[in-house]
């Protein structure tokens, strides 16, 4: 223990010191060159693309002609958009959190030596690993109002059938929490390899001095994962605003646009209506959306930079 | 020197396993695509069709081959996408690329919008010399004309016929060999054959879509002699008082409970050939599909032409045969379209896959051979009417489905949702007539 | 020895849970045994009456799914192998070194994951059609359709990506810098420091980011469904349309060849899950 504090202490005087003369890591560009090449070319430039075509009224064949601002004004105006803004809020404000909690808690639970700790790490990651047509349809039979499990165990009880897809009060919640259960093993994986990450040392030091579970749990595991939280807070931010998928196939918007969400929209608008210029815009706000959200989660959690390093 | 060891290493190998990919990924499959034709003759044909299906599979894999059996020189080949959206974006790629396929497999409702970019390649000069021409249904050719020209050979029709469960019907005590014959009888009958669990509807007594309800509505409004659009001044006519009429009767039914709520775009949905519903507007196919998944229905199951109310009218969908209007091959593919469209490949798919005959000539033969159905089934093709011919065909359809799923929640009554939904229309449409 | 009784306690809630995620897969595989008439009857039973393992036999002869794995198999082999390296190497050089532009270099990096793919697929596409010198273009990347319908095509847009980076990049945070320092100390550069130190190391980071992208390349549908044209490249997510038409779903035959499809991503999870071992970086400090 005092080695790694002292050497630790050590560190800490050669950085400041260091810090006045410091050395450019030149390799750094070459690390980064291949990784950062290929996102440029087939991410970052298509993503330009994209803008421009927000400009234009592209109908992915003619030649587009410039139309200003035009798109974003009409955006503005189009109340279907701003119902799919609001449902994508909704979603994403109901299913981070309980993923990410669910997901911290069995991470925790099946770090240690547990029986079928095997059997249940598979079996939470499962969801994830499905194909989200697969997994949509088994939902469409869970969640149909006469044959579905879901209904079957509610008559059990003696209580009345809800018609969950097709009830416009029930249908966003039946998608939420396909999500979550679909998700949970995303966060459980993230948070497992985090966890590995903790010395056990502090471990050992804190039940040393008497500390029980839950404590060591909220005193050392939680602040220790910072960065691995940052980094599925961020991750999960963004993927919910995308929500897509499981909307397509479960409900395609409905009952009443409850459900329809930014994504969904401008895969409506450019891919069925042929209007690419006004789906990029669409598109081009969301982008503006997830990058405030973003902004402010690097904010709060101070870059992501919070141990050790410099 | 480590470092540059490092570097070069990394430089080779990346550069090695480009080549490689490139190398093993175009010599197996671009080779395919290219339809340059080289030397001594040799021309590919290249042939998409909406549809996964593995009895067309086989269908068009004889076609082919007997094609190129019969074209010395000429390799076809053949590729299948998902139907639906997933259709749209890879046909939206390959045209923007100029990448698309010289004959295509594709609905009647992507005629208006394909039409007016300028991507199907117009037919007549074609078809004007075509000696079939004559021979196909008049309804038939229309399918496939925009505004004047011939785009489209329409060679598989899908039209919505009335089916109903006779087993079901003698249950209740009516009569089975006797479909409802007016919109009120069809009412009373679907009331009757309605079964209920509590307040859920498990038995529907009439199919109705609750989402996507555009199709079936149509076909009602265009009974009670309403119209939908005015395609040459783009006014929305489905506000009238027929077209209103038609959507208080379906809107009634759907309160009362007689269906169960579905969309329509969801095949698997589908309430007849899920023996969920007693009476349905559906296809040849699920007649069919019906009894090979309930054998015990066999012969339970009755066909019959559409209700005339004012006039005879239903829904009809068609899949016709386009052509690239990028194509380098347009000859060779009218000459594959017209192998298709032959009176002998045409009654080939009716034994082989069950679909209605397009050509006069076959009609006789057809109807001897089920005249239990197929009377009904060609009269509905001669008859009936797909998606309007307008390039915002699609909009306007989700836009009336969302005010019919409105009327059908009991948020306002049909005759506002046909107001709000022209109106709606009329908003849009500036935004979506550009070219 | 009542220590006992709370962990069994513990095993019993974790098998319910566990019995609770996994449910609707079970839903697919007893699908897969049965016959359409059972899954479209109005009285549903879980267990199937007759176990029909031939759907999957049925469902396998339906398309060339040995081409189908073949080809999902190369692609996502080549995709993940390729983006382990860049990822992780680029993750380290924003975590770990220091350089001019290093932080907005990274959130650049971070704006690719704030993109939906639908807006992007097309002109992607457009420059994988028209990349110069290949398949047949001239070097204006004209006459020819450059690397549609191959796997390079398939492949080259994902090598590497914003989601691996940022993933590595903060996993390579976590470590101590008394590491680097022990390391510079030592005399080594920068290279071996990542390929001799970190590398060995990042066992947990790597198999996280090798499940996620092998799950994301495997089950990805859009891009090989734009990209190719013949049977031949046909991806296995392609493979299970063909049991869908437009008026019917062949249920059983389509969660069979799903439960096939999906079962390769299972075994990889069961290998690459051992590495998640408590304690493999403190054994480098004591």
């Amino acid at each position: 223990m005092n080695s790694v504090n002292s050497a630790a202490a050590a560190s800490k005087v050669t950085t400041s010191k260091s810090r006045r003369r410091a050395p450019i890591d030149k390799a750094g560009y070459l690390f980064i060159a291949p990784g950062y090449l290929v996102y440029f070319a087939f991410i970052f430039i298509p993503l330009l693309v994209g803008l421009y075509y927000s400009f234009t009224n592209y109908n992915f064949y003619s030649t587009p002609a410039f139309v200003g601002f035009d798109n974003y004004v009409r955006l503005f105006h189009d109340k279907l958009f701003g119902t799919a803004v609001y449902n994508t809020f909704i979603y994403s404000l109901f299913s981070i959190f309980p993923q990410m909690a669910l997901g911290l808690l069995l991470a925790v639970l099946l770090n240690g030596k547990l029986r079928g700790r095997l059997f249940a790490r598979v079996s939470v990651y499962i969801p994830n690993v499905t194909s989200m047509v697969a997994v949509s349809m088994i939902w469409l039979w869970i969640y149909d109002p006469s044959l579905g499990i879901l209904n079957r165990v509610l008559k059990t009880f003696g209580l009345a059938p809800v018609q969950w897809l097709y009830d416009p009060s029930t249908a966003m919640a039946a998608i939420i929490i396909m999500g979550i259960w679909k998700s949970i093993g995303y966060t459980m994986i993230v948070y497992l390899s985090g966890l590995q990450s903790i010395p056990a040392s502090l471990y050992e030091a804190a039940h040393m001095d008497g500390a029980t579970k839950v404590r060591q749990f909220f005193a050392i595991t939680i602040p220790m994962l910072k960065p691995t939280t940052f980094f599925i807070l961020v991750m999960s931010c963004i993927n919910s605003f995308m929500v897509f998928e499981q909307v397509n196939i479960l409900t395609n918007g409905g009952p009443l646009n409850t459900t329809t969400t930014i994504v969904h929209q401008i895969y409506l608008r450019g891919f069925q209506d042929f209007q690419m210029g006004y789906a990029s815009a669409m598109a081009m706000v969301l982008f503006v959306i997830t990058l405030l959200i973003t902004l402010l989660n690097f904010r709060l959690g101070n870059k992501g930079n919070d141990t050790d390093v410099d | 020197m480590k470092k540059r060891k490092a570097l070069l290493t990394t430089l080779c190998v990346t550069v090695l396993a480009s080549i490689a990919l490139s190398a093993c990924g175009s010599s197996n499959a671009t080779e395919q695509l290219n339809p340059k034709s080289g030397e001594g003759g040799n021309k590919t044909l290249t042939f998409w069709r909406a549809g996964t299906d593995a009895p067309e599979k086989a269908y068009w894999t004889r076609v082919i081959q007997e094609f190129e059996a019969s074209h010395p020189g000429v390799k076809v080949n053949y590729s299948e996408v998902p139907f639906g959206n997933d259709m749209e974006t890879k046909l939206n790629a390959a045209y923007a690329s100029g990448t698309a396929p010289d004959v295509l497999s594709y609905t009647l409702a992507s005629v208006a919008q394909r039409a007016n970019l300028g991507q199907y390649e117009p037919l007549d000069a074609y078809t004007d010399k075509w000696d079939g021409k004559s021979d196909v249904m008049e309804s038939v050719l229309n399918t496939g004309t925009y505004k004047g020209k011939v785009y489209g050979l329409g060679f598989i029709p899908d039209p919505r016929v009335l089916l109903w469960r006779k087993d079901l019907f003698e249950a209740a005590g009516l009569d089975p060999e006797k479909p409802p014959a007016s919109w009120e009888e069809l009412a009373k009958d679907a009331e009757l054959l309605t079964k209920k669990d509590g307040n859920t509807t498990v038995m529907a007594g009439l199919a109705i879509p609750t989402a996507n309800a555009w199709t079936f509505w149509q076909s009602f409004v265009l009974q009670n002699g309403g119209k939908i659009i005015d395609a040459d001044k783009n006014e929305p006519l489905f506000d009238s008082s027929e077209s209103i009429e038609a959507t208080q009767y379906i809107v009634d039914l759907v309160k009362k409970g007689i269906t169960i709520p579905n969309d329509s775009a969801k095949s698997n949905e589908n309430l007849f050939p899920n023996g969920k519903a007693a009476i349905a507007y559906d296809s040849p196919a699920a007649y069919v599909n019906t009894q090979k998944d309930h054998p015990e229905l066999a012969g339970k199951i009755g066909v019959s032409g559409p209700i005339e109310r004012k006039t005879k009218a239903t829904f009809a969908g068609m899949r016709l045969l386009f052509m690239s209007s990028q194509s380098k091959q347009k000859d060779l593919a009218f000459e594959f379209m017209q192998t298709v469209m032959s009176k002998e490949e045409t009654w080939n798919r009716y034994k082989e896959l069950g679909t209605p005959v397009v050509l006069n000539s076959l009609k006789d033969d057809y109807i001897k051979d089920k005249p239990e159905m197929n009377q009904a089934v060609f009269d509905a093709v001669s008859y009936g009417e797909g998606a309007a011919k307008v390039t915002y065909s699609s909009k306007m359809y989700e836009i009336i489905s969302q005010h019919l799923e409105a009327a059908f929640y009991n948020t306002k009554t049909a005759e506002q949702a046909m107001k709000d939904a022209a109106a709606e229309l009329k908003k849009e449409l500036p935004n979506l007539i550009t070219n | 020895m009542t220590r006992k009784w709370p962990t069994l306690v513990f095993s019993i809630v974790m098998f319910i849970i566990a019995l609770l995620m996994l449910f609707p897969f079970l839903l697919m595989v007893v699908t897969s045994l049965k016959t359409m008439g059972e899954i479209q009857s109005p009285t549903f039973t879980f267990i199937p009456k007759h176990w029909l393992f031939d759907n999957y036999s049925i469902a396998m002869g339906r398309g060339d799914w040995l081409q189908y794995f073949y080809n999902s198999f190369i692609v996502t082999g080549v995709t993940v192998a390729f983006s382990l390296v860049f990822n992780s190497m680029a993750g380290f050089a924003f975590a770990r070194l220091r350089f001019p532009g290093r932080d907005v270099l990274f959130f650049s990096v971070l704006i690719g994951i704030m993109v939906p793919s639908q807006a992007t697929m097309i002109p992607t596409f457009l420059m994988m059609k028209m990349f110069p010198f290949f398949g047949g273009n001239d070097w204006q990347g004209q006459g020819g359709f450059g690397f549609i319908n191959s796997y390079t095509g398939l492949v080259l847009p994902f090598i590497a990506g914003s989601f691996g980076i940022f993933l590595c990049r903060q996993y390579f945070l976590n470590f101590p810098r008394a590491l680097d320092e022990a390391a510079q100390i030592d005399g080594a550069n920068v290279y071996r420091v990542f390929f001799q130190i970190y590398l060995p190391l990042s066992k947990p980071i790597l198999a996280t980011l090798a499940i996620f992208k092998t799950t994301a390349t495997w089950n990805d549908y859009m891009w090989p469904l734009i990209m190719t044209n013949t049977e031949h490249m046909r991806t296995v997510q392609l493979g299970l349309t063909i049991f869908r038409s437009e008026t019917n779903v062949e249920w059983n035959l389509l969660m069979a060849a799903t439960t096939l499809v999906v079962l390769p991503l299972v075994l990889l999870f069961l290998a690459a899950q051992k590495y998640f071992v408590q304690g493999i970086v403190t054994t480098g400090l004591k």
